[in-house]
């Protein structure tokens, strides 16, 4: 087990005992390795491969904690963490595309950036983080739970383990939340 | 809003009821409450429409998007040693991170630049080159650029980090008073004025671009950088279409109309950009608006902005008319030049009536202190300055009316001025004439007089005598020495077959003096300078210390005499001296350099010229004339400019006239034919710009270049290759660090540096590691010299002679010494490659000059070659070598001890050489200087 190995499940056992610190520390290695195995796959995939963001977590993680630790609650906690990280990815992504569309002048660093999301696309996920964001000043746990089943492609039953809920209340959540944020985003 | 645990209960509980018993069950447990049914209903309304709602992950994006995706997934990743902590934003150029940099421990900018530089190696040159031609602007108000780095998977431009925020921000926060405004655009304008002056514009001022740090102390970012941005030179299709101005800048607000019609720009499109800045800091708001861009391009092209007084009133009118002048649209109509536009703005800030300050810098203050401490400053702070005795209070309104006047403005250098103590009249000394000669010349007046037109000799150092008829001065004619003469030039005579720097004492009696002379403070090596004294009437010679002293100044009262000092720790500190030569008394410590001591003229104060805030300016210490007892801490009085020196005041103190100078030392190298012993015409320049970039040498294989450059305050150690590419930095930190050695295998560098204190030799890796220290006594450590196997280390020391190291060894005991020769001094510059033989330099005792001289290791002898010659450099024959006078390069045969001119750098001076291996080209450095006098008067 090297150093990163041994940080990232000190890091995820920190924070699931209670330390946020640890979460801050754990987000850089995640995002980094995030990035590395989309680099790969978008870079050695067959085209028309669509790889899937469990996949992608699942294989980050391997790469970043897989050795020794092979512990159950670490590796939802590690899916939590890497949720989180690819809805910040995700949502920072929409809204710069969306700053570049509405301030008309283009800037030089768009020119080099593809448009791997559409301008509706884009739209769409900023509107739904907004959404999100005014769901999580009411509940905070129906947010998480969003986060972790949509941005991250966990199941009720990671996401239940995570939360440390029942699967049942992940379920009533997820209903709960959806209806609440398609209404909100269904307003004017 | 209604309780949100209540609404979700009920709506489970509404879910888990039948449709059609739902109303009823909504209507008993709402009881009435019409607002939580609403809520309830509404959001039963959109449960069947969610069932699929965002239950697939957005799997087709995800991948994509992580991988294109950059700056958030930087955090906690290193380039090269620097390590991401946050995203700081992005501008036009790419993205900007907050970094540590992991060797030096502090943090740093790091600027990513766009994906493309990467990929078209023609073009990252290009951009390199000219990011070095902006990282070479060294000015307090310009951001720090420390290097140009590439890894594998990006460039990057790494800067100072600047803690403050961006005068965007400022603006948007508060308004600003004109004075705030004013300072602000003076320190743009005074950045502007340097990048201008090598032919850098900025093209891309807007307050975006501008930080106020937390001091108060403006930086100018992105410096050139606009048009780095643009693919202009290459003049493809594809390059036109980038280069339309719409698509280059983000905002349009701030460009010239010229630069808005895609035409050409120069400096004058910055002029127009920081008028347009200075209203919006003024009025709020941007004097060229518009709902889109084609209203903005219409504005900028076509309209008047409203007058500022009707919108702020209340400041200068002048103001106005400046803004009015700055932003015209055609850019003839405009200032012409950056500085009339800065001249202007100083000179409204201190208009008196409208409570401008001058002299104090208040970037130093907090800002919350500024409205007292402005007043204060110039009720109490200027008047002591001018006046020190508080007793008449009438002429505080006098004090207002303080200006800046040039007197001067030929090129080359204006130095040393005196004020005569009447405040009419200044001497100076200029090489206008091809050599040095003193000049007079009345205030006020565009003509001046040489003084010294007879003689072909080198004349300078010109001071009045206290009665304002005689100038005494230092002359090379006659076999040099210290000389007076009457204001018509006349009645010359030799009073002192030595020295430099002649000060009068107040009764006008004697003359003080010191044996050294120097070009530039921190260039100064050789100690010590004795100081003397000598009677005006009889000629007669006393010694005053015998410790390093030069530059002195004589105090009003008699009692002192203050000079500066290079202390054995490498250190230049101000102390002073009874005028009997008994107690001297250090006034200033550190390692910033301080020279130029200058009495106030009621002996309150001492003043001395200081690096110690970044740039060379102004300081003085409350000192008691009497004791030399210091009564406080130094405290900063600064003058507007980047490099100030040679201070001098009228008797009521009134007056005080200055040398204002941009120094900037620069890499070149050149062919030579070791056979022919002729140098080529094929100068390459290899460190542009405004700094001082100095000690360049190659690297055994040829392939890079070490230099040291100074910087904002610090001196640190750089990488170029001969081509003028791959520029870097290897040393970073706050220390002088000078004088970068290769070693033969071209594996490591020596060099020395005052990290410790005290200037030590160190050794470190070409990549930047294995860091360590050589030398280990009390003594300074200067100048390293490789033994030819690599194994040895020879440091010159100041009052020592040279200590050789076993470089394998950790401190030795006892390294070696070369013997020392009483009353010589010798300085080793190059080991001869058969080991053994060094050349070097030495002076004798009661000499001016160092002359070039021969060590032989075997017989631990000294051989005088030349009478007159610094930093001998070996050939690979081990029989000729190079040295030079500041003036020439030469060349000299110890067999046939031939003696030969290879190139001489006229006017300016020649710093420091080295040789590639084969011999076939040349490196070195020159030193350029424009200097002139100017006054500050409260007139």
């Amino acid at each position: 087990m090297n150093i990163r190995d041994q940080q990232v499940t000190r890091l995820l056992e920190s924070w699931r005992n209670g330390d946020d610190d640890a979460l801050e520390q754990l987000m850089p290695l995640v995002y980094g390795e995030l990035r590395r195995m989309a680099k790969r796959y978008m870079h050695s995939q067959p085209s028309g491969h669509t790889f899937q963001t469990t996949e992608l977590i699942h294989e980050a993680y391997l790469k970043l904690a897989e050795h020794r630790d092979k512990r159950w609650e670490n590796r939802t906690h590690f899916f939590a963490v890497a949720a989180q990280a690819m809805r910040h990815i995700l949502v920072d992504h929409a809204r710069s595309r969306q700053t570049e569309k509405r301030g008309g002048a283009l800037k030089v660093i768009s020119l080099e950036e593809t448009a791997v999301v559409s301008a509706e696309r884009a739209q769409e996920i900023v509107a739904l983080d907004d959404a999100l964001k005014s769901l999580e000043s009411r509940d905070e746990r129906k947010a998480r739970v969003v986060e972790m089943r949509y941005f991250g492609g966990l199941s009720v039953k990671e996401t239940a383990e995570v939360l440390k809920i029942s699967p049942e209340t992940v379920m009533r959540d997820w209903r709960f939340a959806k209806t609440w944020l398609l209404r909100e985003l269904s307003r004017e | 809003m209604k309780d949100f645990s209540r609404v979700e209960e009920i709506y489970h509980a509404a879910l888990e009821t039948s449709p059609e018993d739902r109303a009823v069950f909504l209507t008993e447990i709402c009881a009435g409450d019409d607002e939580l049914r609403r809520e309830v209903e509404s959001l039963l309304e959109f449960d069947g429409k969610a069932q699929d709602f965002i239950e697939t992950p957005p799997y087709d994006l995800a991948a994509a998007v992580v991988d294109s995706q950059k700056h958030t997934s930087l955090i906690g990743k290193t380039f090269s040693h620097y390590r991401v902590l946050s995203f700081l934003g992005a501008g036009g150029m790419g993205e900007v991170y907050l970094a540590e940099d992991t060797k030096l421990g502090r943090k740093i900018a790091l600027k990513l630049l766009p994906r493309q530089f990467g990929a078209d190696a023609e073009r990252r040159k290009r951009f390199e080159q000219e990011a070095r031609a902006v990282s070479a602007l060294n000015h307090p108000n310009i951001i720090t650029i420390y290097g140009i780095e590439e890894t594998a998977q990006s460039n990057f431009i790494v800067t100072e980090f600047i803690d403050g925020r961006t005068l965007r921000e400022v603006i948007a926060e508060k308004s600003l008073s004109w004075q705030e405004a004013a300072e602000i655009a003076i320190q743009i304008a005074g950045a502007l004025e340097s990048a201008h002056a090598v032919n850098i514009v900025h093209r891309d001022i807007k307050p975006a671009n501008i930080m106020i740090r937390h001091d108060g102390y403006v930086k100018i970012l992105d410096f050139g950088l606009a048009k780095l941005t643009m693919r202009s030179d290459s003049g493809d299709v594809e390059t036109r279409e980038h280069t339309a101005p719409h698509r280059v800048m983000g905002t349009i607000n701030y460009m010239s109309p010229e630069q808005a019609l895609g035409e050409n720009v120069d400096a004058r499109t910055d002029i127009f950009s920081l008028g347009v800045v200075f209203y919006e800091m003024l009025s709020g708001i941007q004097p060229f608006r518009g709902a889109s861009d084609a209203a903005v391009y219409n504005a900028t092209l076509n309209k008047n902005p409203p007058s500022l007084n009707e919108i702020t009133p209340g400041i200068p009118a002048s103001l106005d008319r400046i803004i009015k002048r700055a932003i015209e649209k055609n850019p003839d109509d405009r200032y012409q030049t950056i500085s009339e536009l800065r001249a202007e703005l100083q000179r409204v800030k201190e208009n008196p009536r409208l409570g401008g300050f001058r002299f104090f810098s208040f970037r130093k203050l907090p800002r919350m202190l500024l409205p007292i401490a402005a007043a204060a400053l110039i009720f109490v702070g200027i008047y002591f300055i001018f006046f020190g005795r508080p007793e008449v209070d009438s002429r505080s309104s006098v004090v207002r009316n303080f200006n800046y006047t040039q007197l001067t403005s030929q090129s080359g250098e204006e130095l040393h001025p005196s004020l005569s103590p009447d405040g009419k009249s200044i001497v100076y000394s200029s090489r206008a004439s091809g050599n040095w000669d003193i000049y007079l010349q009345g205030v006020g007046e565009a003509t001046s007089t040489n003084l010294t037109v007879d003689s072909s000799a080198a004349d300078k150092h010109p001071k009045y005598s206290p009665d304002g008829e005689m100038i005494a001065f230092r002359s090379e004619r006659e076999g040099g020495g210290i000389f007076i003469m009457s204001l018509t030039g006349e009645s010359v005579r030799r009073i002192s077959e030595r020295g430099y720097y002649p000060t009068w004492s107040p009764d006008g009696k004697e003359i003080a003096f010191c044996i050294d002379d120097f070009d530039e403070p921190g260039a100064r090596t050789t100690v010590p300078s004795e100081l003397w004294s000598v009677d005006v009437a009889s000629g007669e010679n006393r010694l005053i210390t015998s410790s390093d002293a030069v530059q002195p100044s004589w105090s009003p009262n008699g009692h002192r005499i203050a000079y500066w000092s290079l202390t054995s720790g490498g250190q230049r500190d101000i102390w002073t001296v009874s005028a009997s030569g008994a107690e001297p008394l250090q006034v200033t410590e550190g390692t910033s350099i301080d020279w130029n001591p200058v009495w106030s003229p009621n002996g309150k104060h001492l003043y001395f010229v200081s690096d110690r805030s970044g740039s060379m300016n102004l300081w003085r210490v409350f000192v008691e004339e009497e004791t030399g007892k210091v009564l406080g801490e130094p405290e900063a009085i600064t003058i507007p400019s980047n490099y100030s020196q040679s201070f001098s005041f009228s008797t009521d103190g009134k007056h005080l006239a200055y040398v204002q100078s941009n120094n900037y030392t620069n890499i070149f190298s050149v062919d030579f034919d070791p056979k022919s012993e002729t140098a080529g015409r094929n100068v390459a320049e290899i460190t542009p710009g405004s700094r001082i970039t100095t000690n360049p040498q190659i690297s055994p294989d040829d392939e890079w270049i070490v230099f040291d450059a100074i910087g904002d305050k610090q001196e640190d150690i750089f990488l170029i290759k001969p081509d003028g590419s791959g520029f870097r930095q290897l040393t970073n930190d706050p220390y002088k660090t000078r004088s970068p050695q290769w070693s033969p295998d071209g594996k490591r560098i020596a060099f020395f540096s005052d990290s410790t204190g005290r200037y030590e030799g160190w050794v470190i890796n070409v990549d930047g590691s294995d860091l360590r220290r050589i030398t280990n006594l009390p003594l300074s450590m200067q100048l390293p010299i490789w033994s030819p196997d690599g194994k040895r280390l020879l440091f010159n020391t100041t009052n020592a002679y040279p200590i050789i190291y076993d470089v394998e060894k950790d401190f030795p005991e006892p390294p070696e010494s070369l013997p020392a020769e009483p009353d010589r001094w010798f300085m080793a510059s190059s080991w001869s490659s058969d080991g053994a033989k060094l050349l070097g330099y030495g002076r004798e005792p009661q000499s001016t000059y160092s002359y070039v001289a021969l060590y032989h290791f075997e017989t631990r002898s000294y051989e005088k070659l030349i009478d007159w010659g610094r930093l001998p450099l070996w050939l690979s024959d081990n029989r000729r070598f190079f040295y030079h006078d500041h003036r020439e390069l030469r060349l000299f045969d110890t067999i046939t001890r031939r003696n030969k001119q290879i190139f001489s750098v006229l006017p300016n001076m020649l710093q420091s050489v080295s040789i590639s291996k084969d011999n076939r080209r040349i490196y070195y450095s020159v030193r350029r200087s424009e200097s002139n006098i100017w006054l500050a008067s409260t007139e």
